[in-house]
């Protein structure tokens, strides 16, 4: 529950922050009020710019700010809050247009001033946003041009938004209210530099090697990872970080991958990564000595944050690397609770860490249970999805203080956690890793 | 968990932030006058080639200070009287400047138990707005015809800084000769 107070602290100092610009605009000297309708699209206007002013802080990765939530909701959040301040945002100069169809010039760049061509801008970029990112891969957008875009569209449509305030100049009619307005926009686009320079500059100094590149069953590769001249990294099991392979630091090609190794070392980490796209693919090829820069540690999933008398892991295909720097870690550490071990994959022949598991095994209090959506003829064991009926058969029948880490597809996490519900499991001992982070 | 406390907090900020725009519009359009508020004011003084613009700012500022008293419609209650007469006041010889007087020193009667407070704390331009709300409402608009010219803010200035006490204002009162009751 400690977590609890950050937590609500932060959700509170964003909507201070997104409601002072707009108070501070309400002390004298004030223009004069006009209709209902044209003043909350005003206020609809002021809220959706600062609200993706904010988004730059919350993709920062600042860990104060991620901690008590964890990153992937972070990016939840920053994925449904730009969403929202886009919908606002659209609803603004709609407002405007419908209350007085005259003002449709307005939305010809042609045939307004420069508040409006500048608002037209910013809104355009926004939509631009939303589109390439809810269907980027319908548009097979490569996945660090996306990146670059969103990036300066981004800034792009706070630059454009702040001079369309400026230049409308109604409410930020003196010096010291352009001086907030535009101390805010820069402050917070700022805190990109912070994630793009800053914190890359430092991981100039704490870089890593890559000392091992292992093959795995089901076309996964284990990258083994050793500092260069610094002690490393402490993580908690489950945690991850982002790797930038070769080249410098300041690279915008990052990627976020889980440890697969045990958190008790912290000189010498390891990320499994399943051949499944562009970037990948290419781990196979990575040549020993490659020198890699690493973010982290982030994210909220490790069993540590919720201590429980025994765990419950569910795998699907490479949603098992998280579960696999559980178990070695409590391997390392000698830790005597019971382990129960769903591992959903596609066929035997495929399945990671099968050997390692069974070493496993001789050191933790570990059952495993395989579930294969295409089985060999002479199977024994489960086979087709997690159903209900699979989890009523294999859990133990005391499940009141048990913790549930589920990792893997998407729907599968869905179906889990519905099924898990419905047998009376408390929402929340369920956790989930939701590894959709682009 | 998380991401089920997190899709809560989603909606919640969504409809804080909605509302605080609703707010704000209702704010800015609701709080037309600030009766303290020379800047806002100065937008409805007359200037060459645009008369003063009395109407909405007369209504609210009605709505502000009197209507507690005098009631919405100018019907009074009580120890407050009916605003239905004024403009035969403000018709009568002397009767223009004793209502500016009424409302920068207040009034004391014997007639009425509660006493008229000072407005003089209003700015020359809601004063004058008020007052002209006054005379083309509650019935006066009926007493006045098309040769009456209504008060102007310039009127107003001249006429503070007497020395006038409520007392005063109502001896004022007694000296003006009303048409109809002679």
């Amino acid at each position: 529950m400690n977590r609890m107070i950050p937590g609500v602290f932060w959700i509170a100092l964003f909507l201070a922050v997104v409601l002072l610009p707009v108070t501070e605009m309400l002390v004298s000297p004030v223009p004069s009020g006009r209709p209902f309708w044209l003043e909350a699209s005003v206020g609809l206007g002021f809220f959706g710019l600062t609200q993706i002013a904010v988004q730059f802080v919350l993709i920062a990765r600042f860990k104060s700010v991620t901690a008590p939530y964890g990153i992937d909701v972070i990016l939840q959040f920053h994925r449904q809050l730009a969403i929202i301040a886009i919908a606002v945002l659209v609803f603004h100069p709609l407002i405007i247009v419908i209350d007085n169809p005259s003002r449709l010039k307005l939305l010809n760049p042609l045939g307004g001033n420069w508040a409006s061509r500048c608002a037209l801008v910013s809104l355009l970029a926004l939509l631009a946003i939303a589109a390439t990112s809810i269907y980027r891969e319908r548009l097979r957008l490569n996945y660090e041009h996306w990146r670059l875009s969103h990036l300066l569209l981004g800034v792009v449509a706070v630059v454009f938004a702040q001079l369309h305030v400026s230049l409308a100049g109604l409410y930020t009619n003196n010096g010291w209210k352009q001086a907030i307005w535009v101390g805010m926009a820069v402050a917070m686009v700022g805190a990109v530099l912070y994630l793009r320079v800053l914190k890359p500059a430092w991981q100039r100094g704490n870089r890593w090697r890559v000392t091992e590149v292992r093959a795995e069953r089901g076309d996964t590769w284990t990258l083994v990872l050793e500092p260069v001249e610094h002690p490393g990294l402490a993580f908690l099991p489950g945690q991850f970080a982002w790797l930038k392979l070769a080249g410098s630091p300041f690279t915008l090609e990052e990627h976020p991958f889980s440890f697969s190794s045990s958190a008790q070392r912290q000189d010498r980490v390891e990320f499994s990564i399943k051949a499944l796209g562009d970037f990948t693919s290419t781990i196979k090829d990575v040549p020993v000595g490659t020198l890699a820069s690493l973010d982290g540690p982030h994210g909220a999933f490790c069993i540590d944050r919720y201590p429980a008398v025994g765990y419950l892991f569910i795998a699907g295909g490479v949603g098992i690397t998280p579960m696999m720097s559980f178990m070695h870690t409590m391997a390392d550490r000698r830790d005597p609770r019971p382990v129960l071990l769903l591992y959903a994959d596609r066929d035997w022949g495929g399945v990671a860490f099968r050997e390692e598991l069974a070493g496993l095994q001789d050191q933790l209090d570990l059952q495993v249970v395989y579930v294969l959506q295409e089985p060999p003829g002479d199977w024994q064991g489960e086979q087709g999805m997690i159903t209900p009926e699979l989890l009523r058969k294999h859990l133990p029948k005391e499940l009141i203080l048990r913790n549930f880490f589920i990792c893997g597809p998407p729907p599968m996490m869905e179906a889990v956690q519905t099924a898990l519900l419905e047998m009376g499991v408390r929402q929340e001992f369920i956790h989930m890793e939701r590894f959709n982070l682009a | 968990m998380r991401h089920f406390l997190a899709n809560i907090a989603t909606y919640t900020i969504a409809i804080f932030l909605i509302s605080a725009a609703a707010l704000f519009g209702w704010g800015r359009s609701a709080q037309l006058v600030i009766s303290d508020e020379p800047t806002v004011l100065q937008r409805f003084a007359p200037a060459p080639g645009h008369p003063f613009e009395w109407t909405a700012l007369g209504e609210k500022g009605y709505r502000r200070n009197c209507q507690s008293c005098h009631g919405p419609e100018g019907r009074g209650w009580d120890q407050y009287p009916k605003l239905d007469h004024t403009a035969s006041l403000f018709l009568a010889a002397g009767g223009r400047e004793y209502l500016i007087d009424v409302h920068l020193y207040g009034l004391t009667s014997a007639r009425w138990g509660a006493p008229m407070p000072p407005m003089a704390h209003l700015h020359d331009l809601e004063l004058t707005a008020v007052l002209n709300h006054v005379l083309t409402h509650f019935g006066n608009d009926q007493r006045l015809d098309d040769r009456t010219v209504l008060y102007e803010p310039e009127e107003i200035g001249p006429r503070r800084g007497q020395e006038l006490s409520p007392w005063g204002v109502e001896k004022r009162r007694q000296e003006i000769v009303l048409p109809g009751r002679q």
